[in-house]
């Protein structure tokens, strides 16, 4: 079955690159199928029915993809049918309750129809809203109680209420940057067709509530109310915590606590998926045995409740994936088939590919079937085995001890050997025999103590060989190494499972009694504190994770390679008889296994060194503007390969600022991480050397803190430095945490990289302890090499525009940064003139807020003789220069 | 005994189901003096306390894309009308 499950994936795969068509596939299927019936009797019948799979994962991978109808939302916003971002009325059924947020709600809405440009016409598909909750205070009193009224009625909206929204529904991608996620694609695997933020709840008319399943409903409700317990009871770090790992609502995580799991690796533990299936289900079986003994029983009740929480915390695919898993090795033990559990595994594979093939590209998906894989294909065996070792005692089956080195046997027997169990076990046979054991700690630990040991040890050890099979993985997706996380996970999740029970049980009791919930509730405090104690103490020390860039292109390969001599070992492992005399199993072992494992270190090294990941030096000085939306952020790279960081993008927060004691900052990901660092993984780079802040404004500093998180800097430049700026003041403590040197540079200066000169021509810093850094104390660069220039502006204006013309240095460069966005209170027509540029960049949002870039000011650039690009239009816009010759590159053509 | 719990459990998931419940919102009349805002043109935007001759000229041109208003809410689609705004709005204005 794992072999079928391995053959269909290969199919799917195939179909992805190479271009045959359904019917083909499905014709060779069934020649295959019919060819294996033939020769049903012989062994070539196995390798045909491979290959039918093989089409057969390929045909149904052809046909999902033809699946997506016309009447399909996301087919209609991807042939521009509707564009992205024009008002709409859409009608649907939700799919659950409201999807409560710390500042508004999510609905997600299976739609039936939609009004566009004044025509209905039905659709179908699935759209996320988000409906905000804003406070009516600003509402004045004649109209409060009416508009009140109204939302109230909003707030009854439940599973099944058939809602109308007036809203812009998008479905465009944005931050277009090699290495970044669309985020069509991001979409699609979250199975949603378009999102949209309602301007107010008052655009959602609440039309009928549809017939629902209730105990379905009655499901939903009771997990919205748990939410509410777990909000009122817990502090908002605890509860955020509970609510995402038990109820799959993770809009209340703080960005603090959920960036400590993800330091340490342990995020995973927070994503509802195969370890909590597992768990609930391990507990639900253990308690049900001592009811019954009846298999069927077990099982029916069993799969009701977990499929009963699956769809309660959303029905997320995660979730599924591992309910499904669970059911069909529960269904295994009902009918008394365990067979292994490899093939168990590889039915699920099956069932879940032949629903939704495109799920192998899911990294979801990979990471639940190689971390289950691993555990089930390489730590489980293992780890029977060394118990087999350990405990060995003379049997029928075995009567001779293992054939293993010394020191093997001796770690072996040290965590195992129970020497109370074998004095009662050889009592009791009509032998006697004497046996020698030597473990490390003889008679000097109790047995509790050796039983918490052997806990411990089974637990790192699985935890372990996850980590080694995620490599990887963890390295593409999340281009994270966390060394902390083989600890990490064993002490998070054994206090996180106690957090969870005194958290359920409180809240429970707190319906009844609140007094009855405080103790409780206390103690997941305490849990939720000592939980978190171990990953702060890792992550201050910058000893939890490190991150890295993975390779692209024909570099991906050696992802692959790694896992054939891990599969070796695997194989090894599974295969190894360690009571067997004849074959000698352990220098079979030692002689393979060295150097496969040898080959394991080497290559891995190569995925975490990754020497080959960034492209060599080609003598040419190249800048990117990437598109970071509204917002600066440039990279330089010099002929000689060094590198210099322009500002770092970043999102403004109009948000007011919280005056509670406990402010909540959720859980996003800022455009430091999600778009500039994975523009420079992309590009290979794990360090930087040089970044510069123009000024202090949050859409060009924000994201340097992300990046001098992520990366080694060489060296932070900066001009003036206000001491009161939130945002230069977190870039400061991570530039001193980190140990980055900061230097001031001031017009006037002159910085070589290489044959590359770079001015300083603005600004003059001032001593002054109370100096700002604005819009007209950006610095400005100007870039020599050979004969051409290139002038980087920052979000300078007019005063600074005027104060640079009269200082009399020379402005004229062929490529040109526009100053701040393209607003009309820059590029004013004595400086676009002094500058001459042949070229002329604006960074800037697809949709600018502030209406940036003013068309008045494209004209007098282009008047001037440039040709203007924005980031919005093109993403990243790449320009390079030899000293002599200029080329353009854009990411959109 | 399965065979004899499918029909059961069958008609007991049937039974579980709620009915369809359909909402008509009663909407207060308008008073005779408030403006229609899919026929007023740009000077009548413009009287409306808040209103700018650029927010009008939004309004317009809104009207001209995507069809007349179905409710005055939908004024909220546009740029620079905010929920507050609309609040102070709504009592003086009618969409039919």
């Amino acid at each position: 079955m794992f072999w079928l499950a391995v053959c269909f994936a290969v199919g799917i795969l195939m179909a992805k690159f190479v271009a045959v068509s359904f019917v083909a596939f499905l014709i060779a299927t069934i020649a295959f199928l019919i060819l294996a019936l033939i020769f049903r009797a012989k062994p070539i019948a196995t390798i045909l029915v491979s290959i039918a799979f093989v089409s057969i994962g390929a045909a149904l991978f052809h046909g999902e993809v033809k699946q997506n109808t016309e009447t399909r939302l996301k087919t209609l916003y991807d042939n521009k049918s509707f564009l992205s971002g024009s008002p709409v009325e859409i009608e649907g059924v939700l799919l659950g309750r409201p999807e409560p947020s710390a500042d508004g709600s999510f609905l997600t809405l299976k739609t039936t129809s939609i009004r566009y440009s004044g025509s209905d016409r039905i659709v179908t598909g699935k759209v996320r809203l988000f409906m905000p909750q804003r406070d009516t205070v600003q509402i004045p009193d004649n109209l409060r109680s009416e508009i009140s009224n109204f939302k109230s009625e909003i707030s009854d909206l439940k599973y099944g209420s058939r809602i109308r929204a007036a809203c812009n529904l998008e479905r465009e991608d944005e931050y277009l940057n090699p290495g970044v996620l669309p985020k069509r694609e991001m979409l699609d695997r979250l199975g949603i067709d378009s999102t949209c933020s309602l301007k107010s709840s008052l655009l959602i008319e609440h039309i009928a509530d549809e017939s629902v399943f209730l105990p379905l409903a009655w499901v939903y409700d009771q997990r919205a109310v748990m939410i509410e317990d777990l909000r009122n009871g817990l502090s908002k770090p605890a509860a955020g915590v509970m609510i995402a790992s038990l109820l799959g609502d993770k809009y209340f995580l703080d960005k603090d606590t959920a960036d400590l799991f993800r330091d340490g690796g342990t995020f995973h533990i927070l994503v509802i998926s195969g370890l909590h299936i597992t768990f609930i289900g391990g507990l639900l079986l253990v308690f049900l045995r001592w009811f019954t003994r009846n298999r069927w029983l077990q099982f029916g009740v069993t799969t009701t409740i977990l499929w009963g929480y699956t769809l309660a915390v959303g029905a997320d695919i995660p979730v599924v994936r591992a309910a499904i898993m669970f059911t069909v090795l529960l269904f295994g033990y009902a009918i008394y088939r365990r067979g292994t559990l490899l093939n168990s595994l590889g039915l699920c594979a099956l069932i879940l590919l032949a629903g939704r093939p495109s799920e192998l590209f899911d990294p979801s998906f990979q990471l639940t079937f190689v971390s289950v894989a691993a555990i089930v294909a390489v730590a489980y065996p293992l780890v029977e085995h060394l118990r087999a070792i350990g405990s060995w005692s003379p049997s029928a089956a075995t009567p001779f001890p293992p054939n293993v080195p010394n020191w093997l046997r001796r770690v072996c027997e040290t965590i195992y050997w129970n020497n109370a169990r074998w004095t009662i076990e050889s009592k009791r046979q009509i032998w006697s025999a004497n046996i020698f054991k030597s473990p490390y700690f003889a008679g000097r630990v109790g047995d509790t103590i050796q039983k918490a040991f052997r806990y411990i040890f089974e637990g790192l050890l699985i935890s372990l060989i996850v980590q080694i099979f995620m490599l990887p993985l963890s390295v593409i997706y999340f281009h994270r190494v966390s060394v902390a996380s083989v600890l990490l996970n064993l002490w998070v999740s054994v206090f996180i499972a106690i957090e969870s029970f005194a958290a359920v049980l409180g809240a429970l009791l707190g319906n009844i009694l609140t007094l009855l919930a405080v103790p409780f509730f206390a103690v997941a405090e305490v849990m939720n504190w000592l939980m978190l104690s171990v990953p702060r103490m890792f992550a201050m020390m910058d000893w939890a994770s490190f991150r890295l860039p993975a390779y692209v292109g024909t570099g991906r390969i050696w992802y692959g390679i790694y896992f054939v001599p891990l599969l070796l070992i695997a194989i090894m492992i599974v295969r190894w008889k360690p009571f067997d005399l004849k074959t000698n199993s352990s220098i079979i072992g030692r002689r393979f296994l060295y150097p496969v494992a040898g080959t394991v270190v080497v290559i891995t090294a190569m995925i975490v060194f990754h020497p080959f990941s960034v492209a060599r030096p080609d003598g040419r000085l190249h800048i990117d503007f990437l598109d970071v939306g509204q917002g600066d952020a440039a990279l330089v790279t010099f002929p000689d390969g060094k590198t210099l960081l322009v500002d770092g993008g970043g999102r403004v927060n109009y948000r007011k600022k919280d005056d509670e004691a406990e402010p909540f900052v959720p859980d996003t990901r800022g455009i430091g991480e999600s778009v500039v660092s994975e523009v420079l993984w992309a590009k290979g780079y794990s360090r930087i050397d040089a970044i510069l802040a123009t000024h202090a404004d949050a859409d060009h500093i924000q994201g340097l803190t992300d990046v001098v998180k992520n990366f080694r800097i060489g060296t932070a430049l900066f001009a003036q430095t206000p001491t009161d700026d939130p945002d230069m003041l977190a870039l400061h403590e991570i530039l001193k945490r980190r140990r980055v040197p900061v230097e001031i540079v001031e017009r006037g200066d002159r910085l070589k990289f290489g044959e590359v000169t770079v001015e300083v021509i603005y600004p003059s810093v001032s001593d002054d302890a109370n100096v700002i850094s604005d819009n007209n104390h950006s610095i400005v660069l100007r870039l020599i090499y050979g004969s051409r220039t290139f002038l980087l502006t920052g979000d300078i204006e007019r005063e600074a525009e005027m104060e640079m013309l009269n200082g009399g240095g020379t402005l004229s460069a062929d490529i040109v940064k526009v100053p701040h966005h393209g607003s009309r209170t820059s590029s004013t027509f004595p400086f676009v003139e002094a500058v001459k540029a042949q070229y002329a960049i604006v960074s800037v949002g697809r949709a600018s807020p502030f209406g940036h870039p003013h068309p008045e000011v494209v004209q007098r650039w282009k008047a001037a003789g440039a040709n203007v690009m924005t980031t919005g239009e093109r993403g990243m816009i790449s320009v390079s220069t030899d000293g002599k010759d200029i080329q353009i590159k854009t990411f959109q053509p | 005994m399965i065979r004899r719990l499918i029909p059961l459990l069958l008609a007991l998931s049937i039974t579980a189901c709620s009915s369809r419940i359909e909402y008509k919102r009663p909407v207060a009349p308008p008073p005779a003096s408030a403006i229609n805002i899919n026929t007023a043109t740009i000077d009548d935007f413009e009287r409306l306390p808040h209103i700018g001759r650029k927010t009008a000229e939004a309004i317009i041109e809104f009207r001209t894309v995507n069809g007349p208003f179905r409710r005055v809410e939908h004024l909220m689609l546009i740029r620079g009308v905010s929920e507050t705004r609309f609040a102070e709005l709504q009592p003086i204005l009618r969409a039919d």
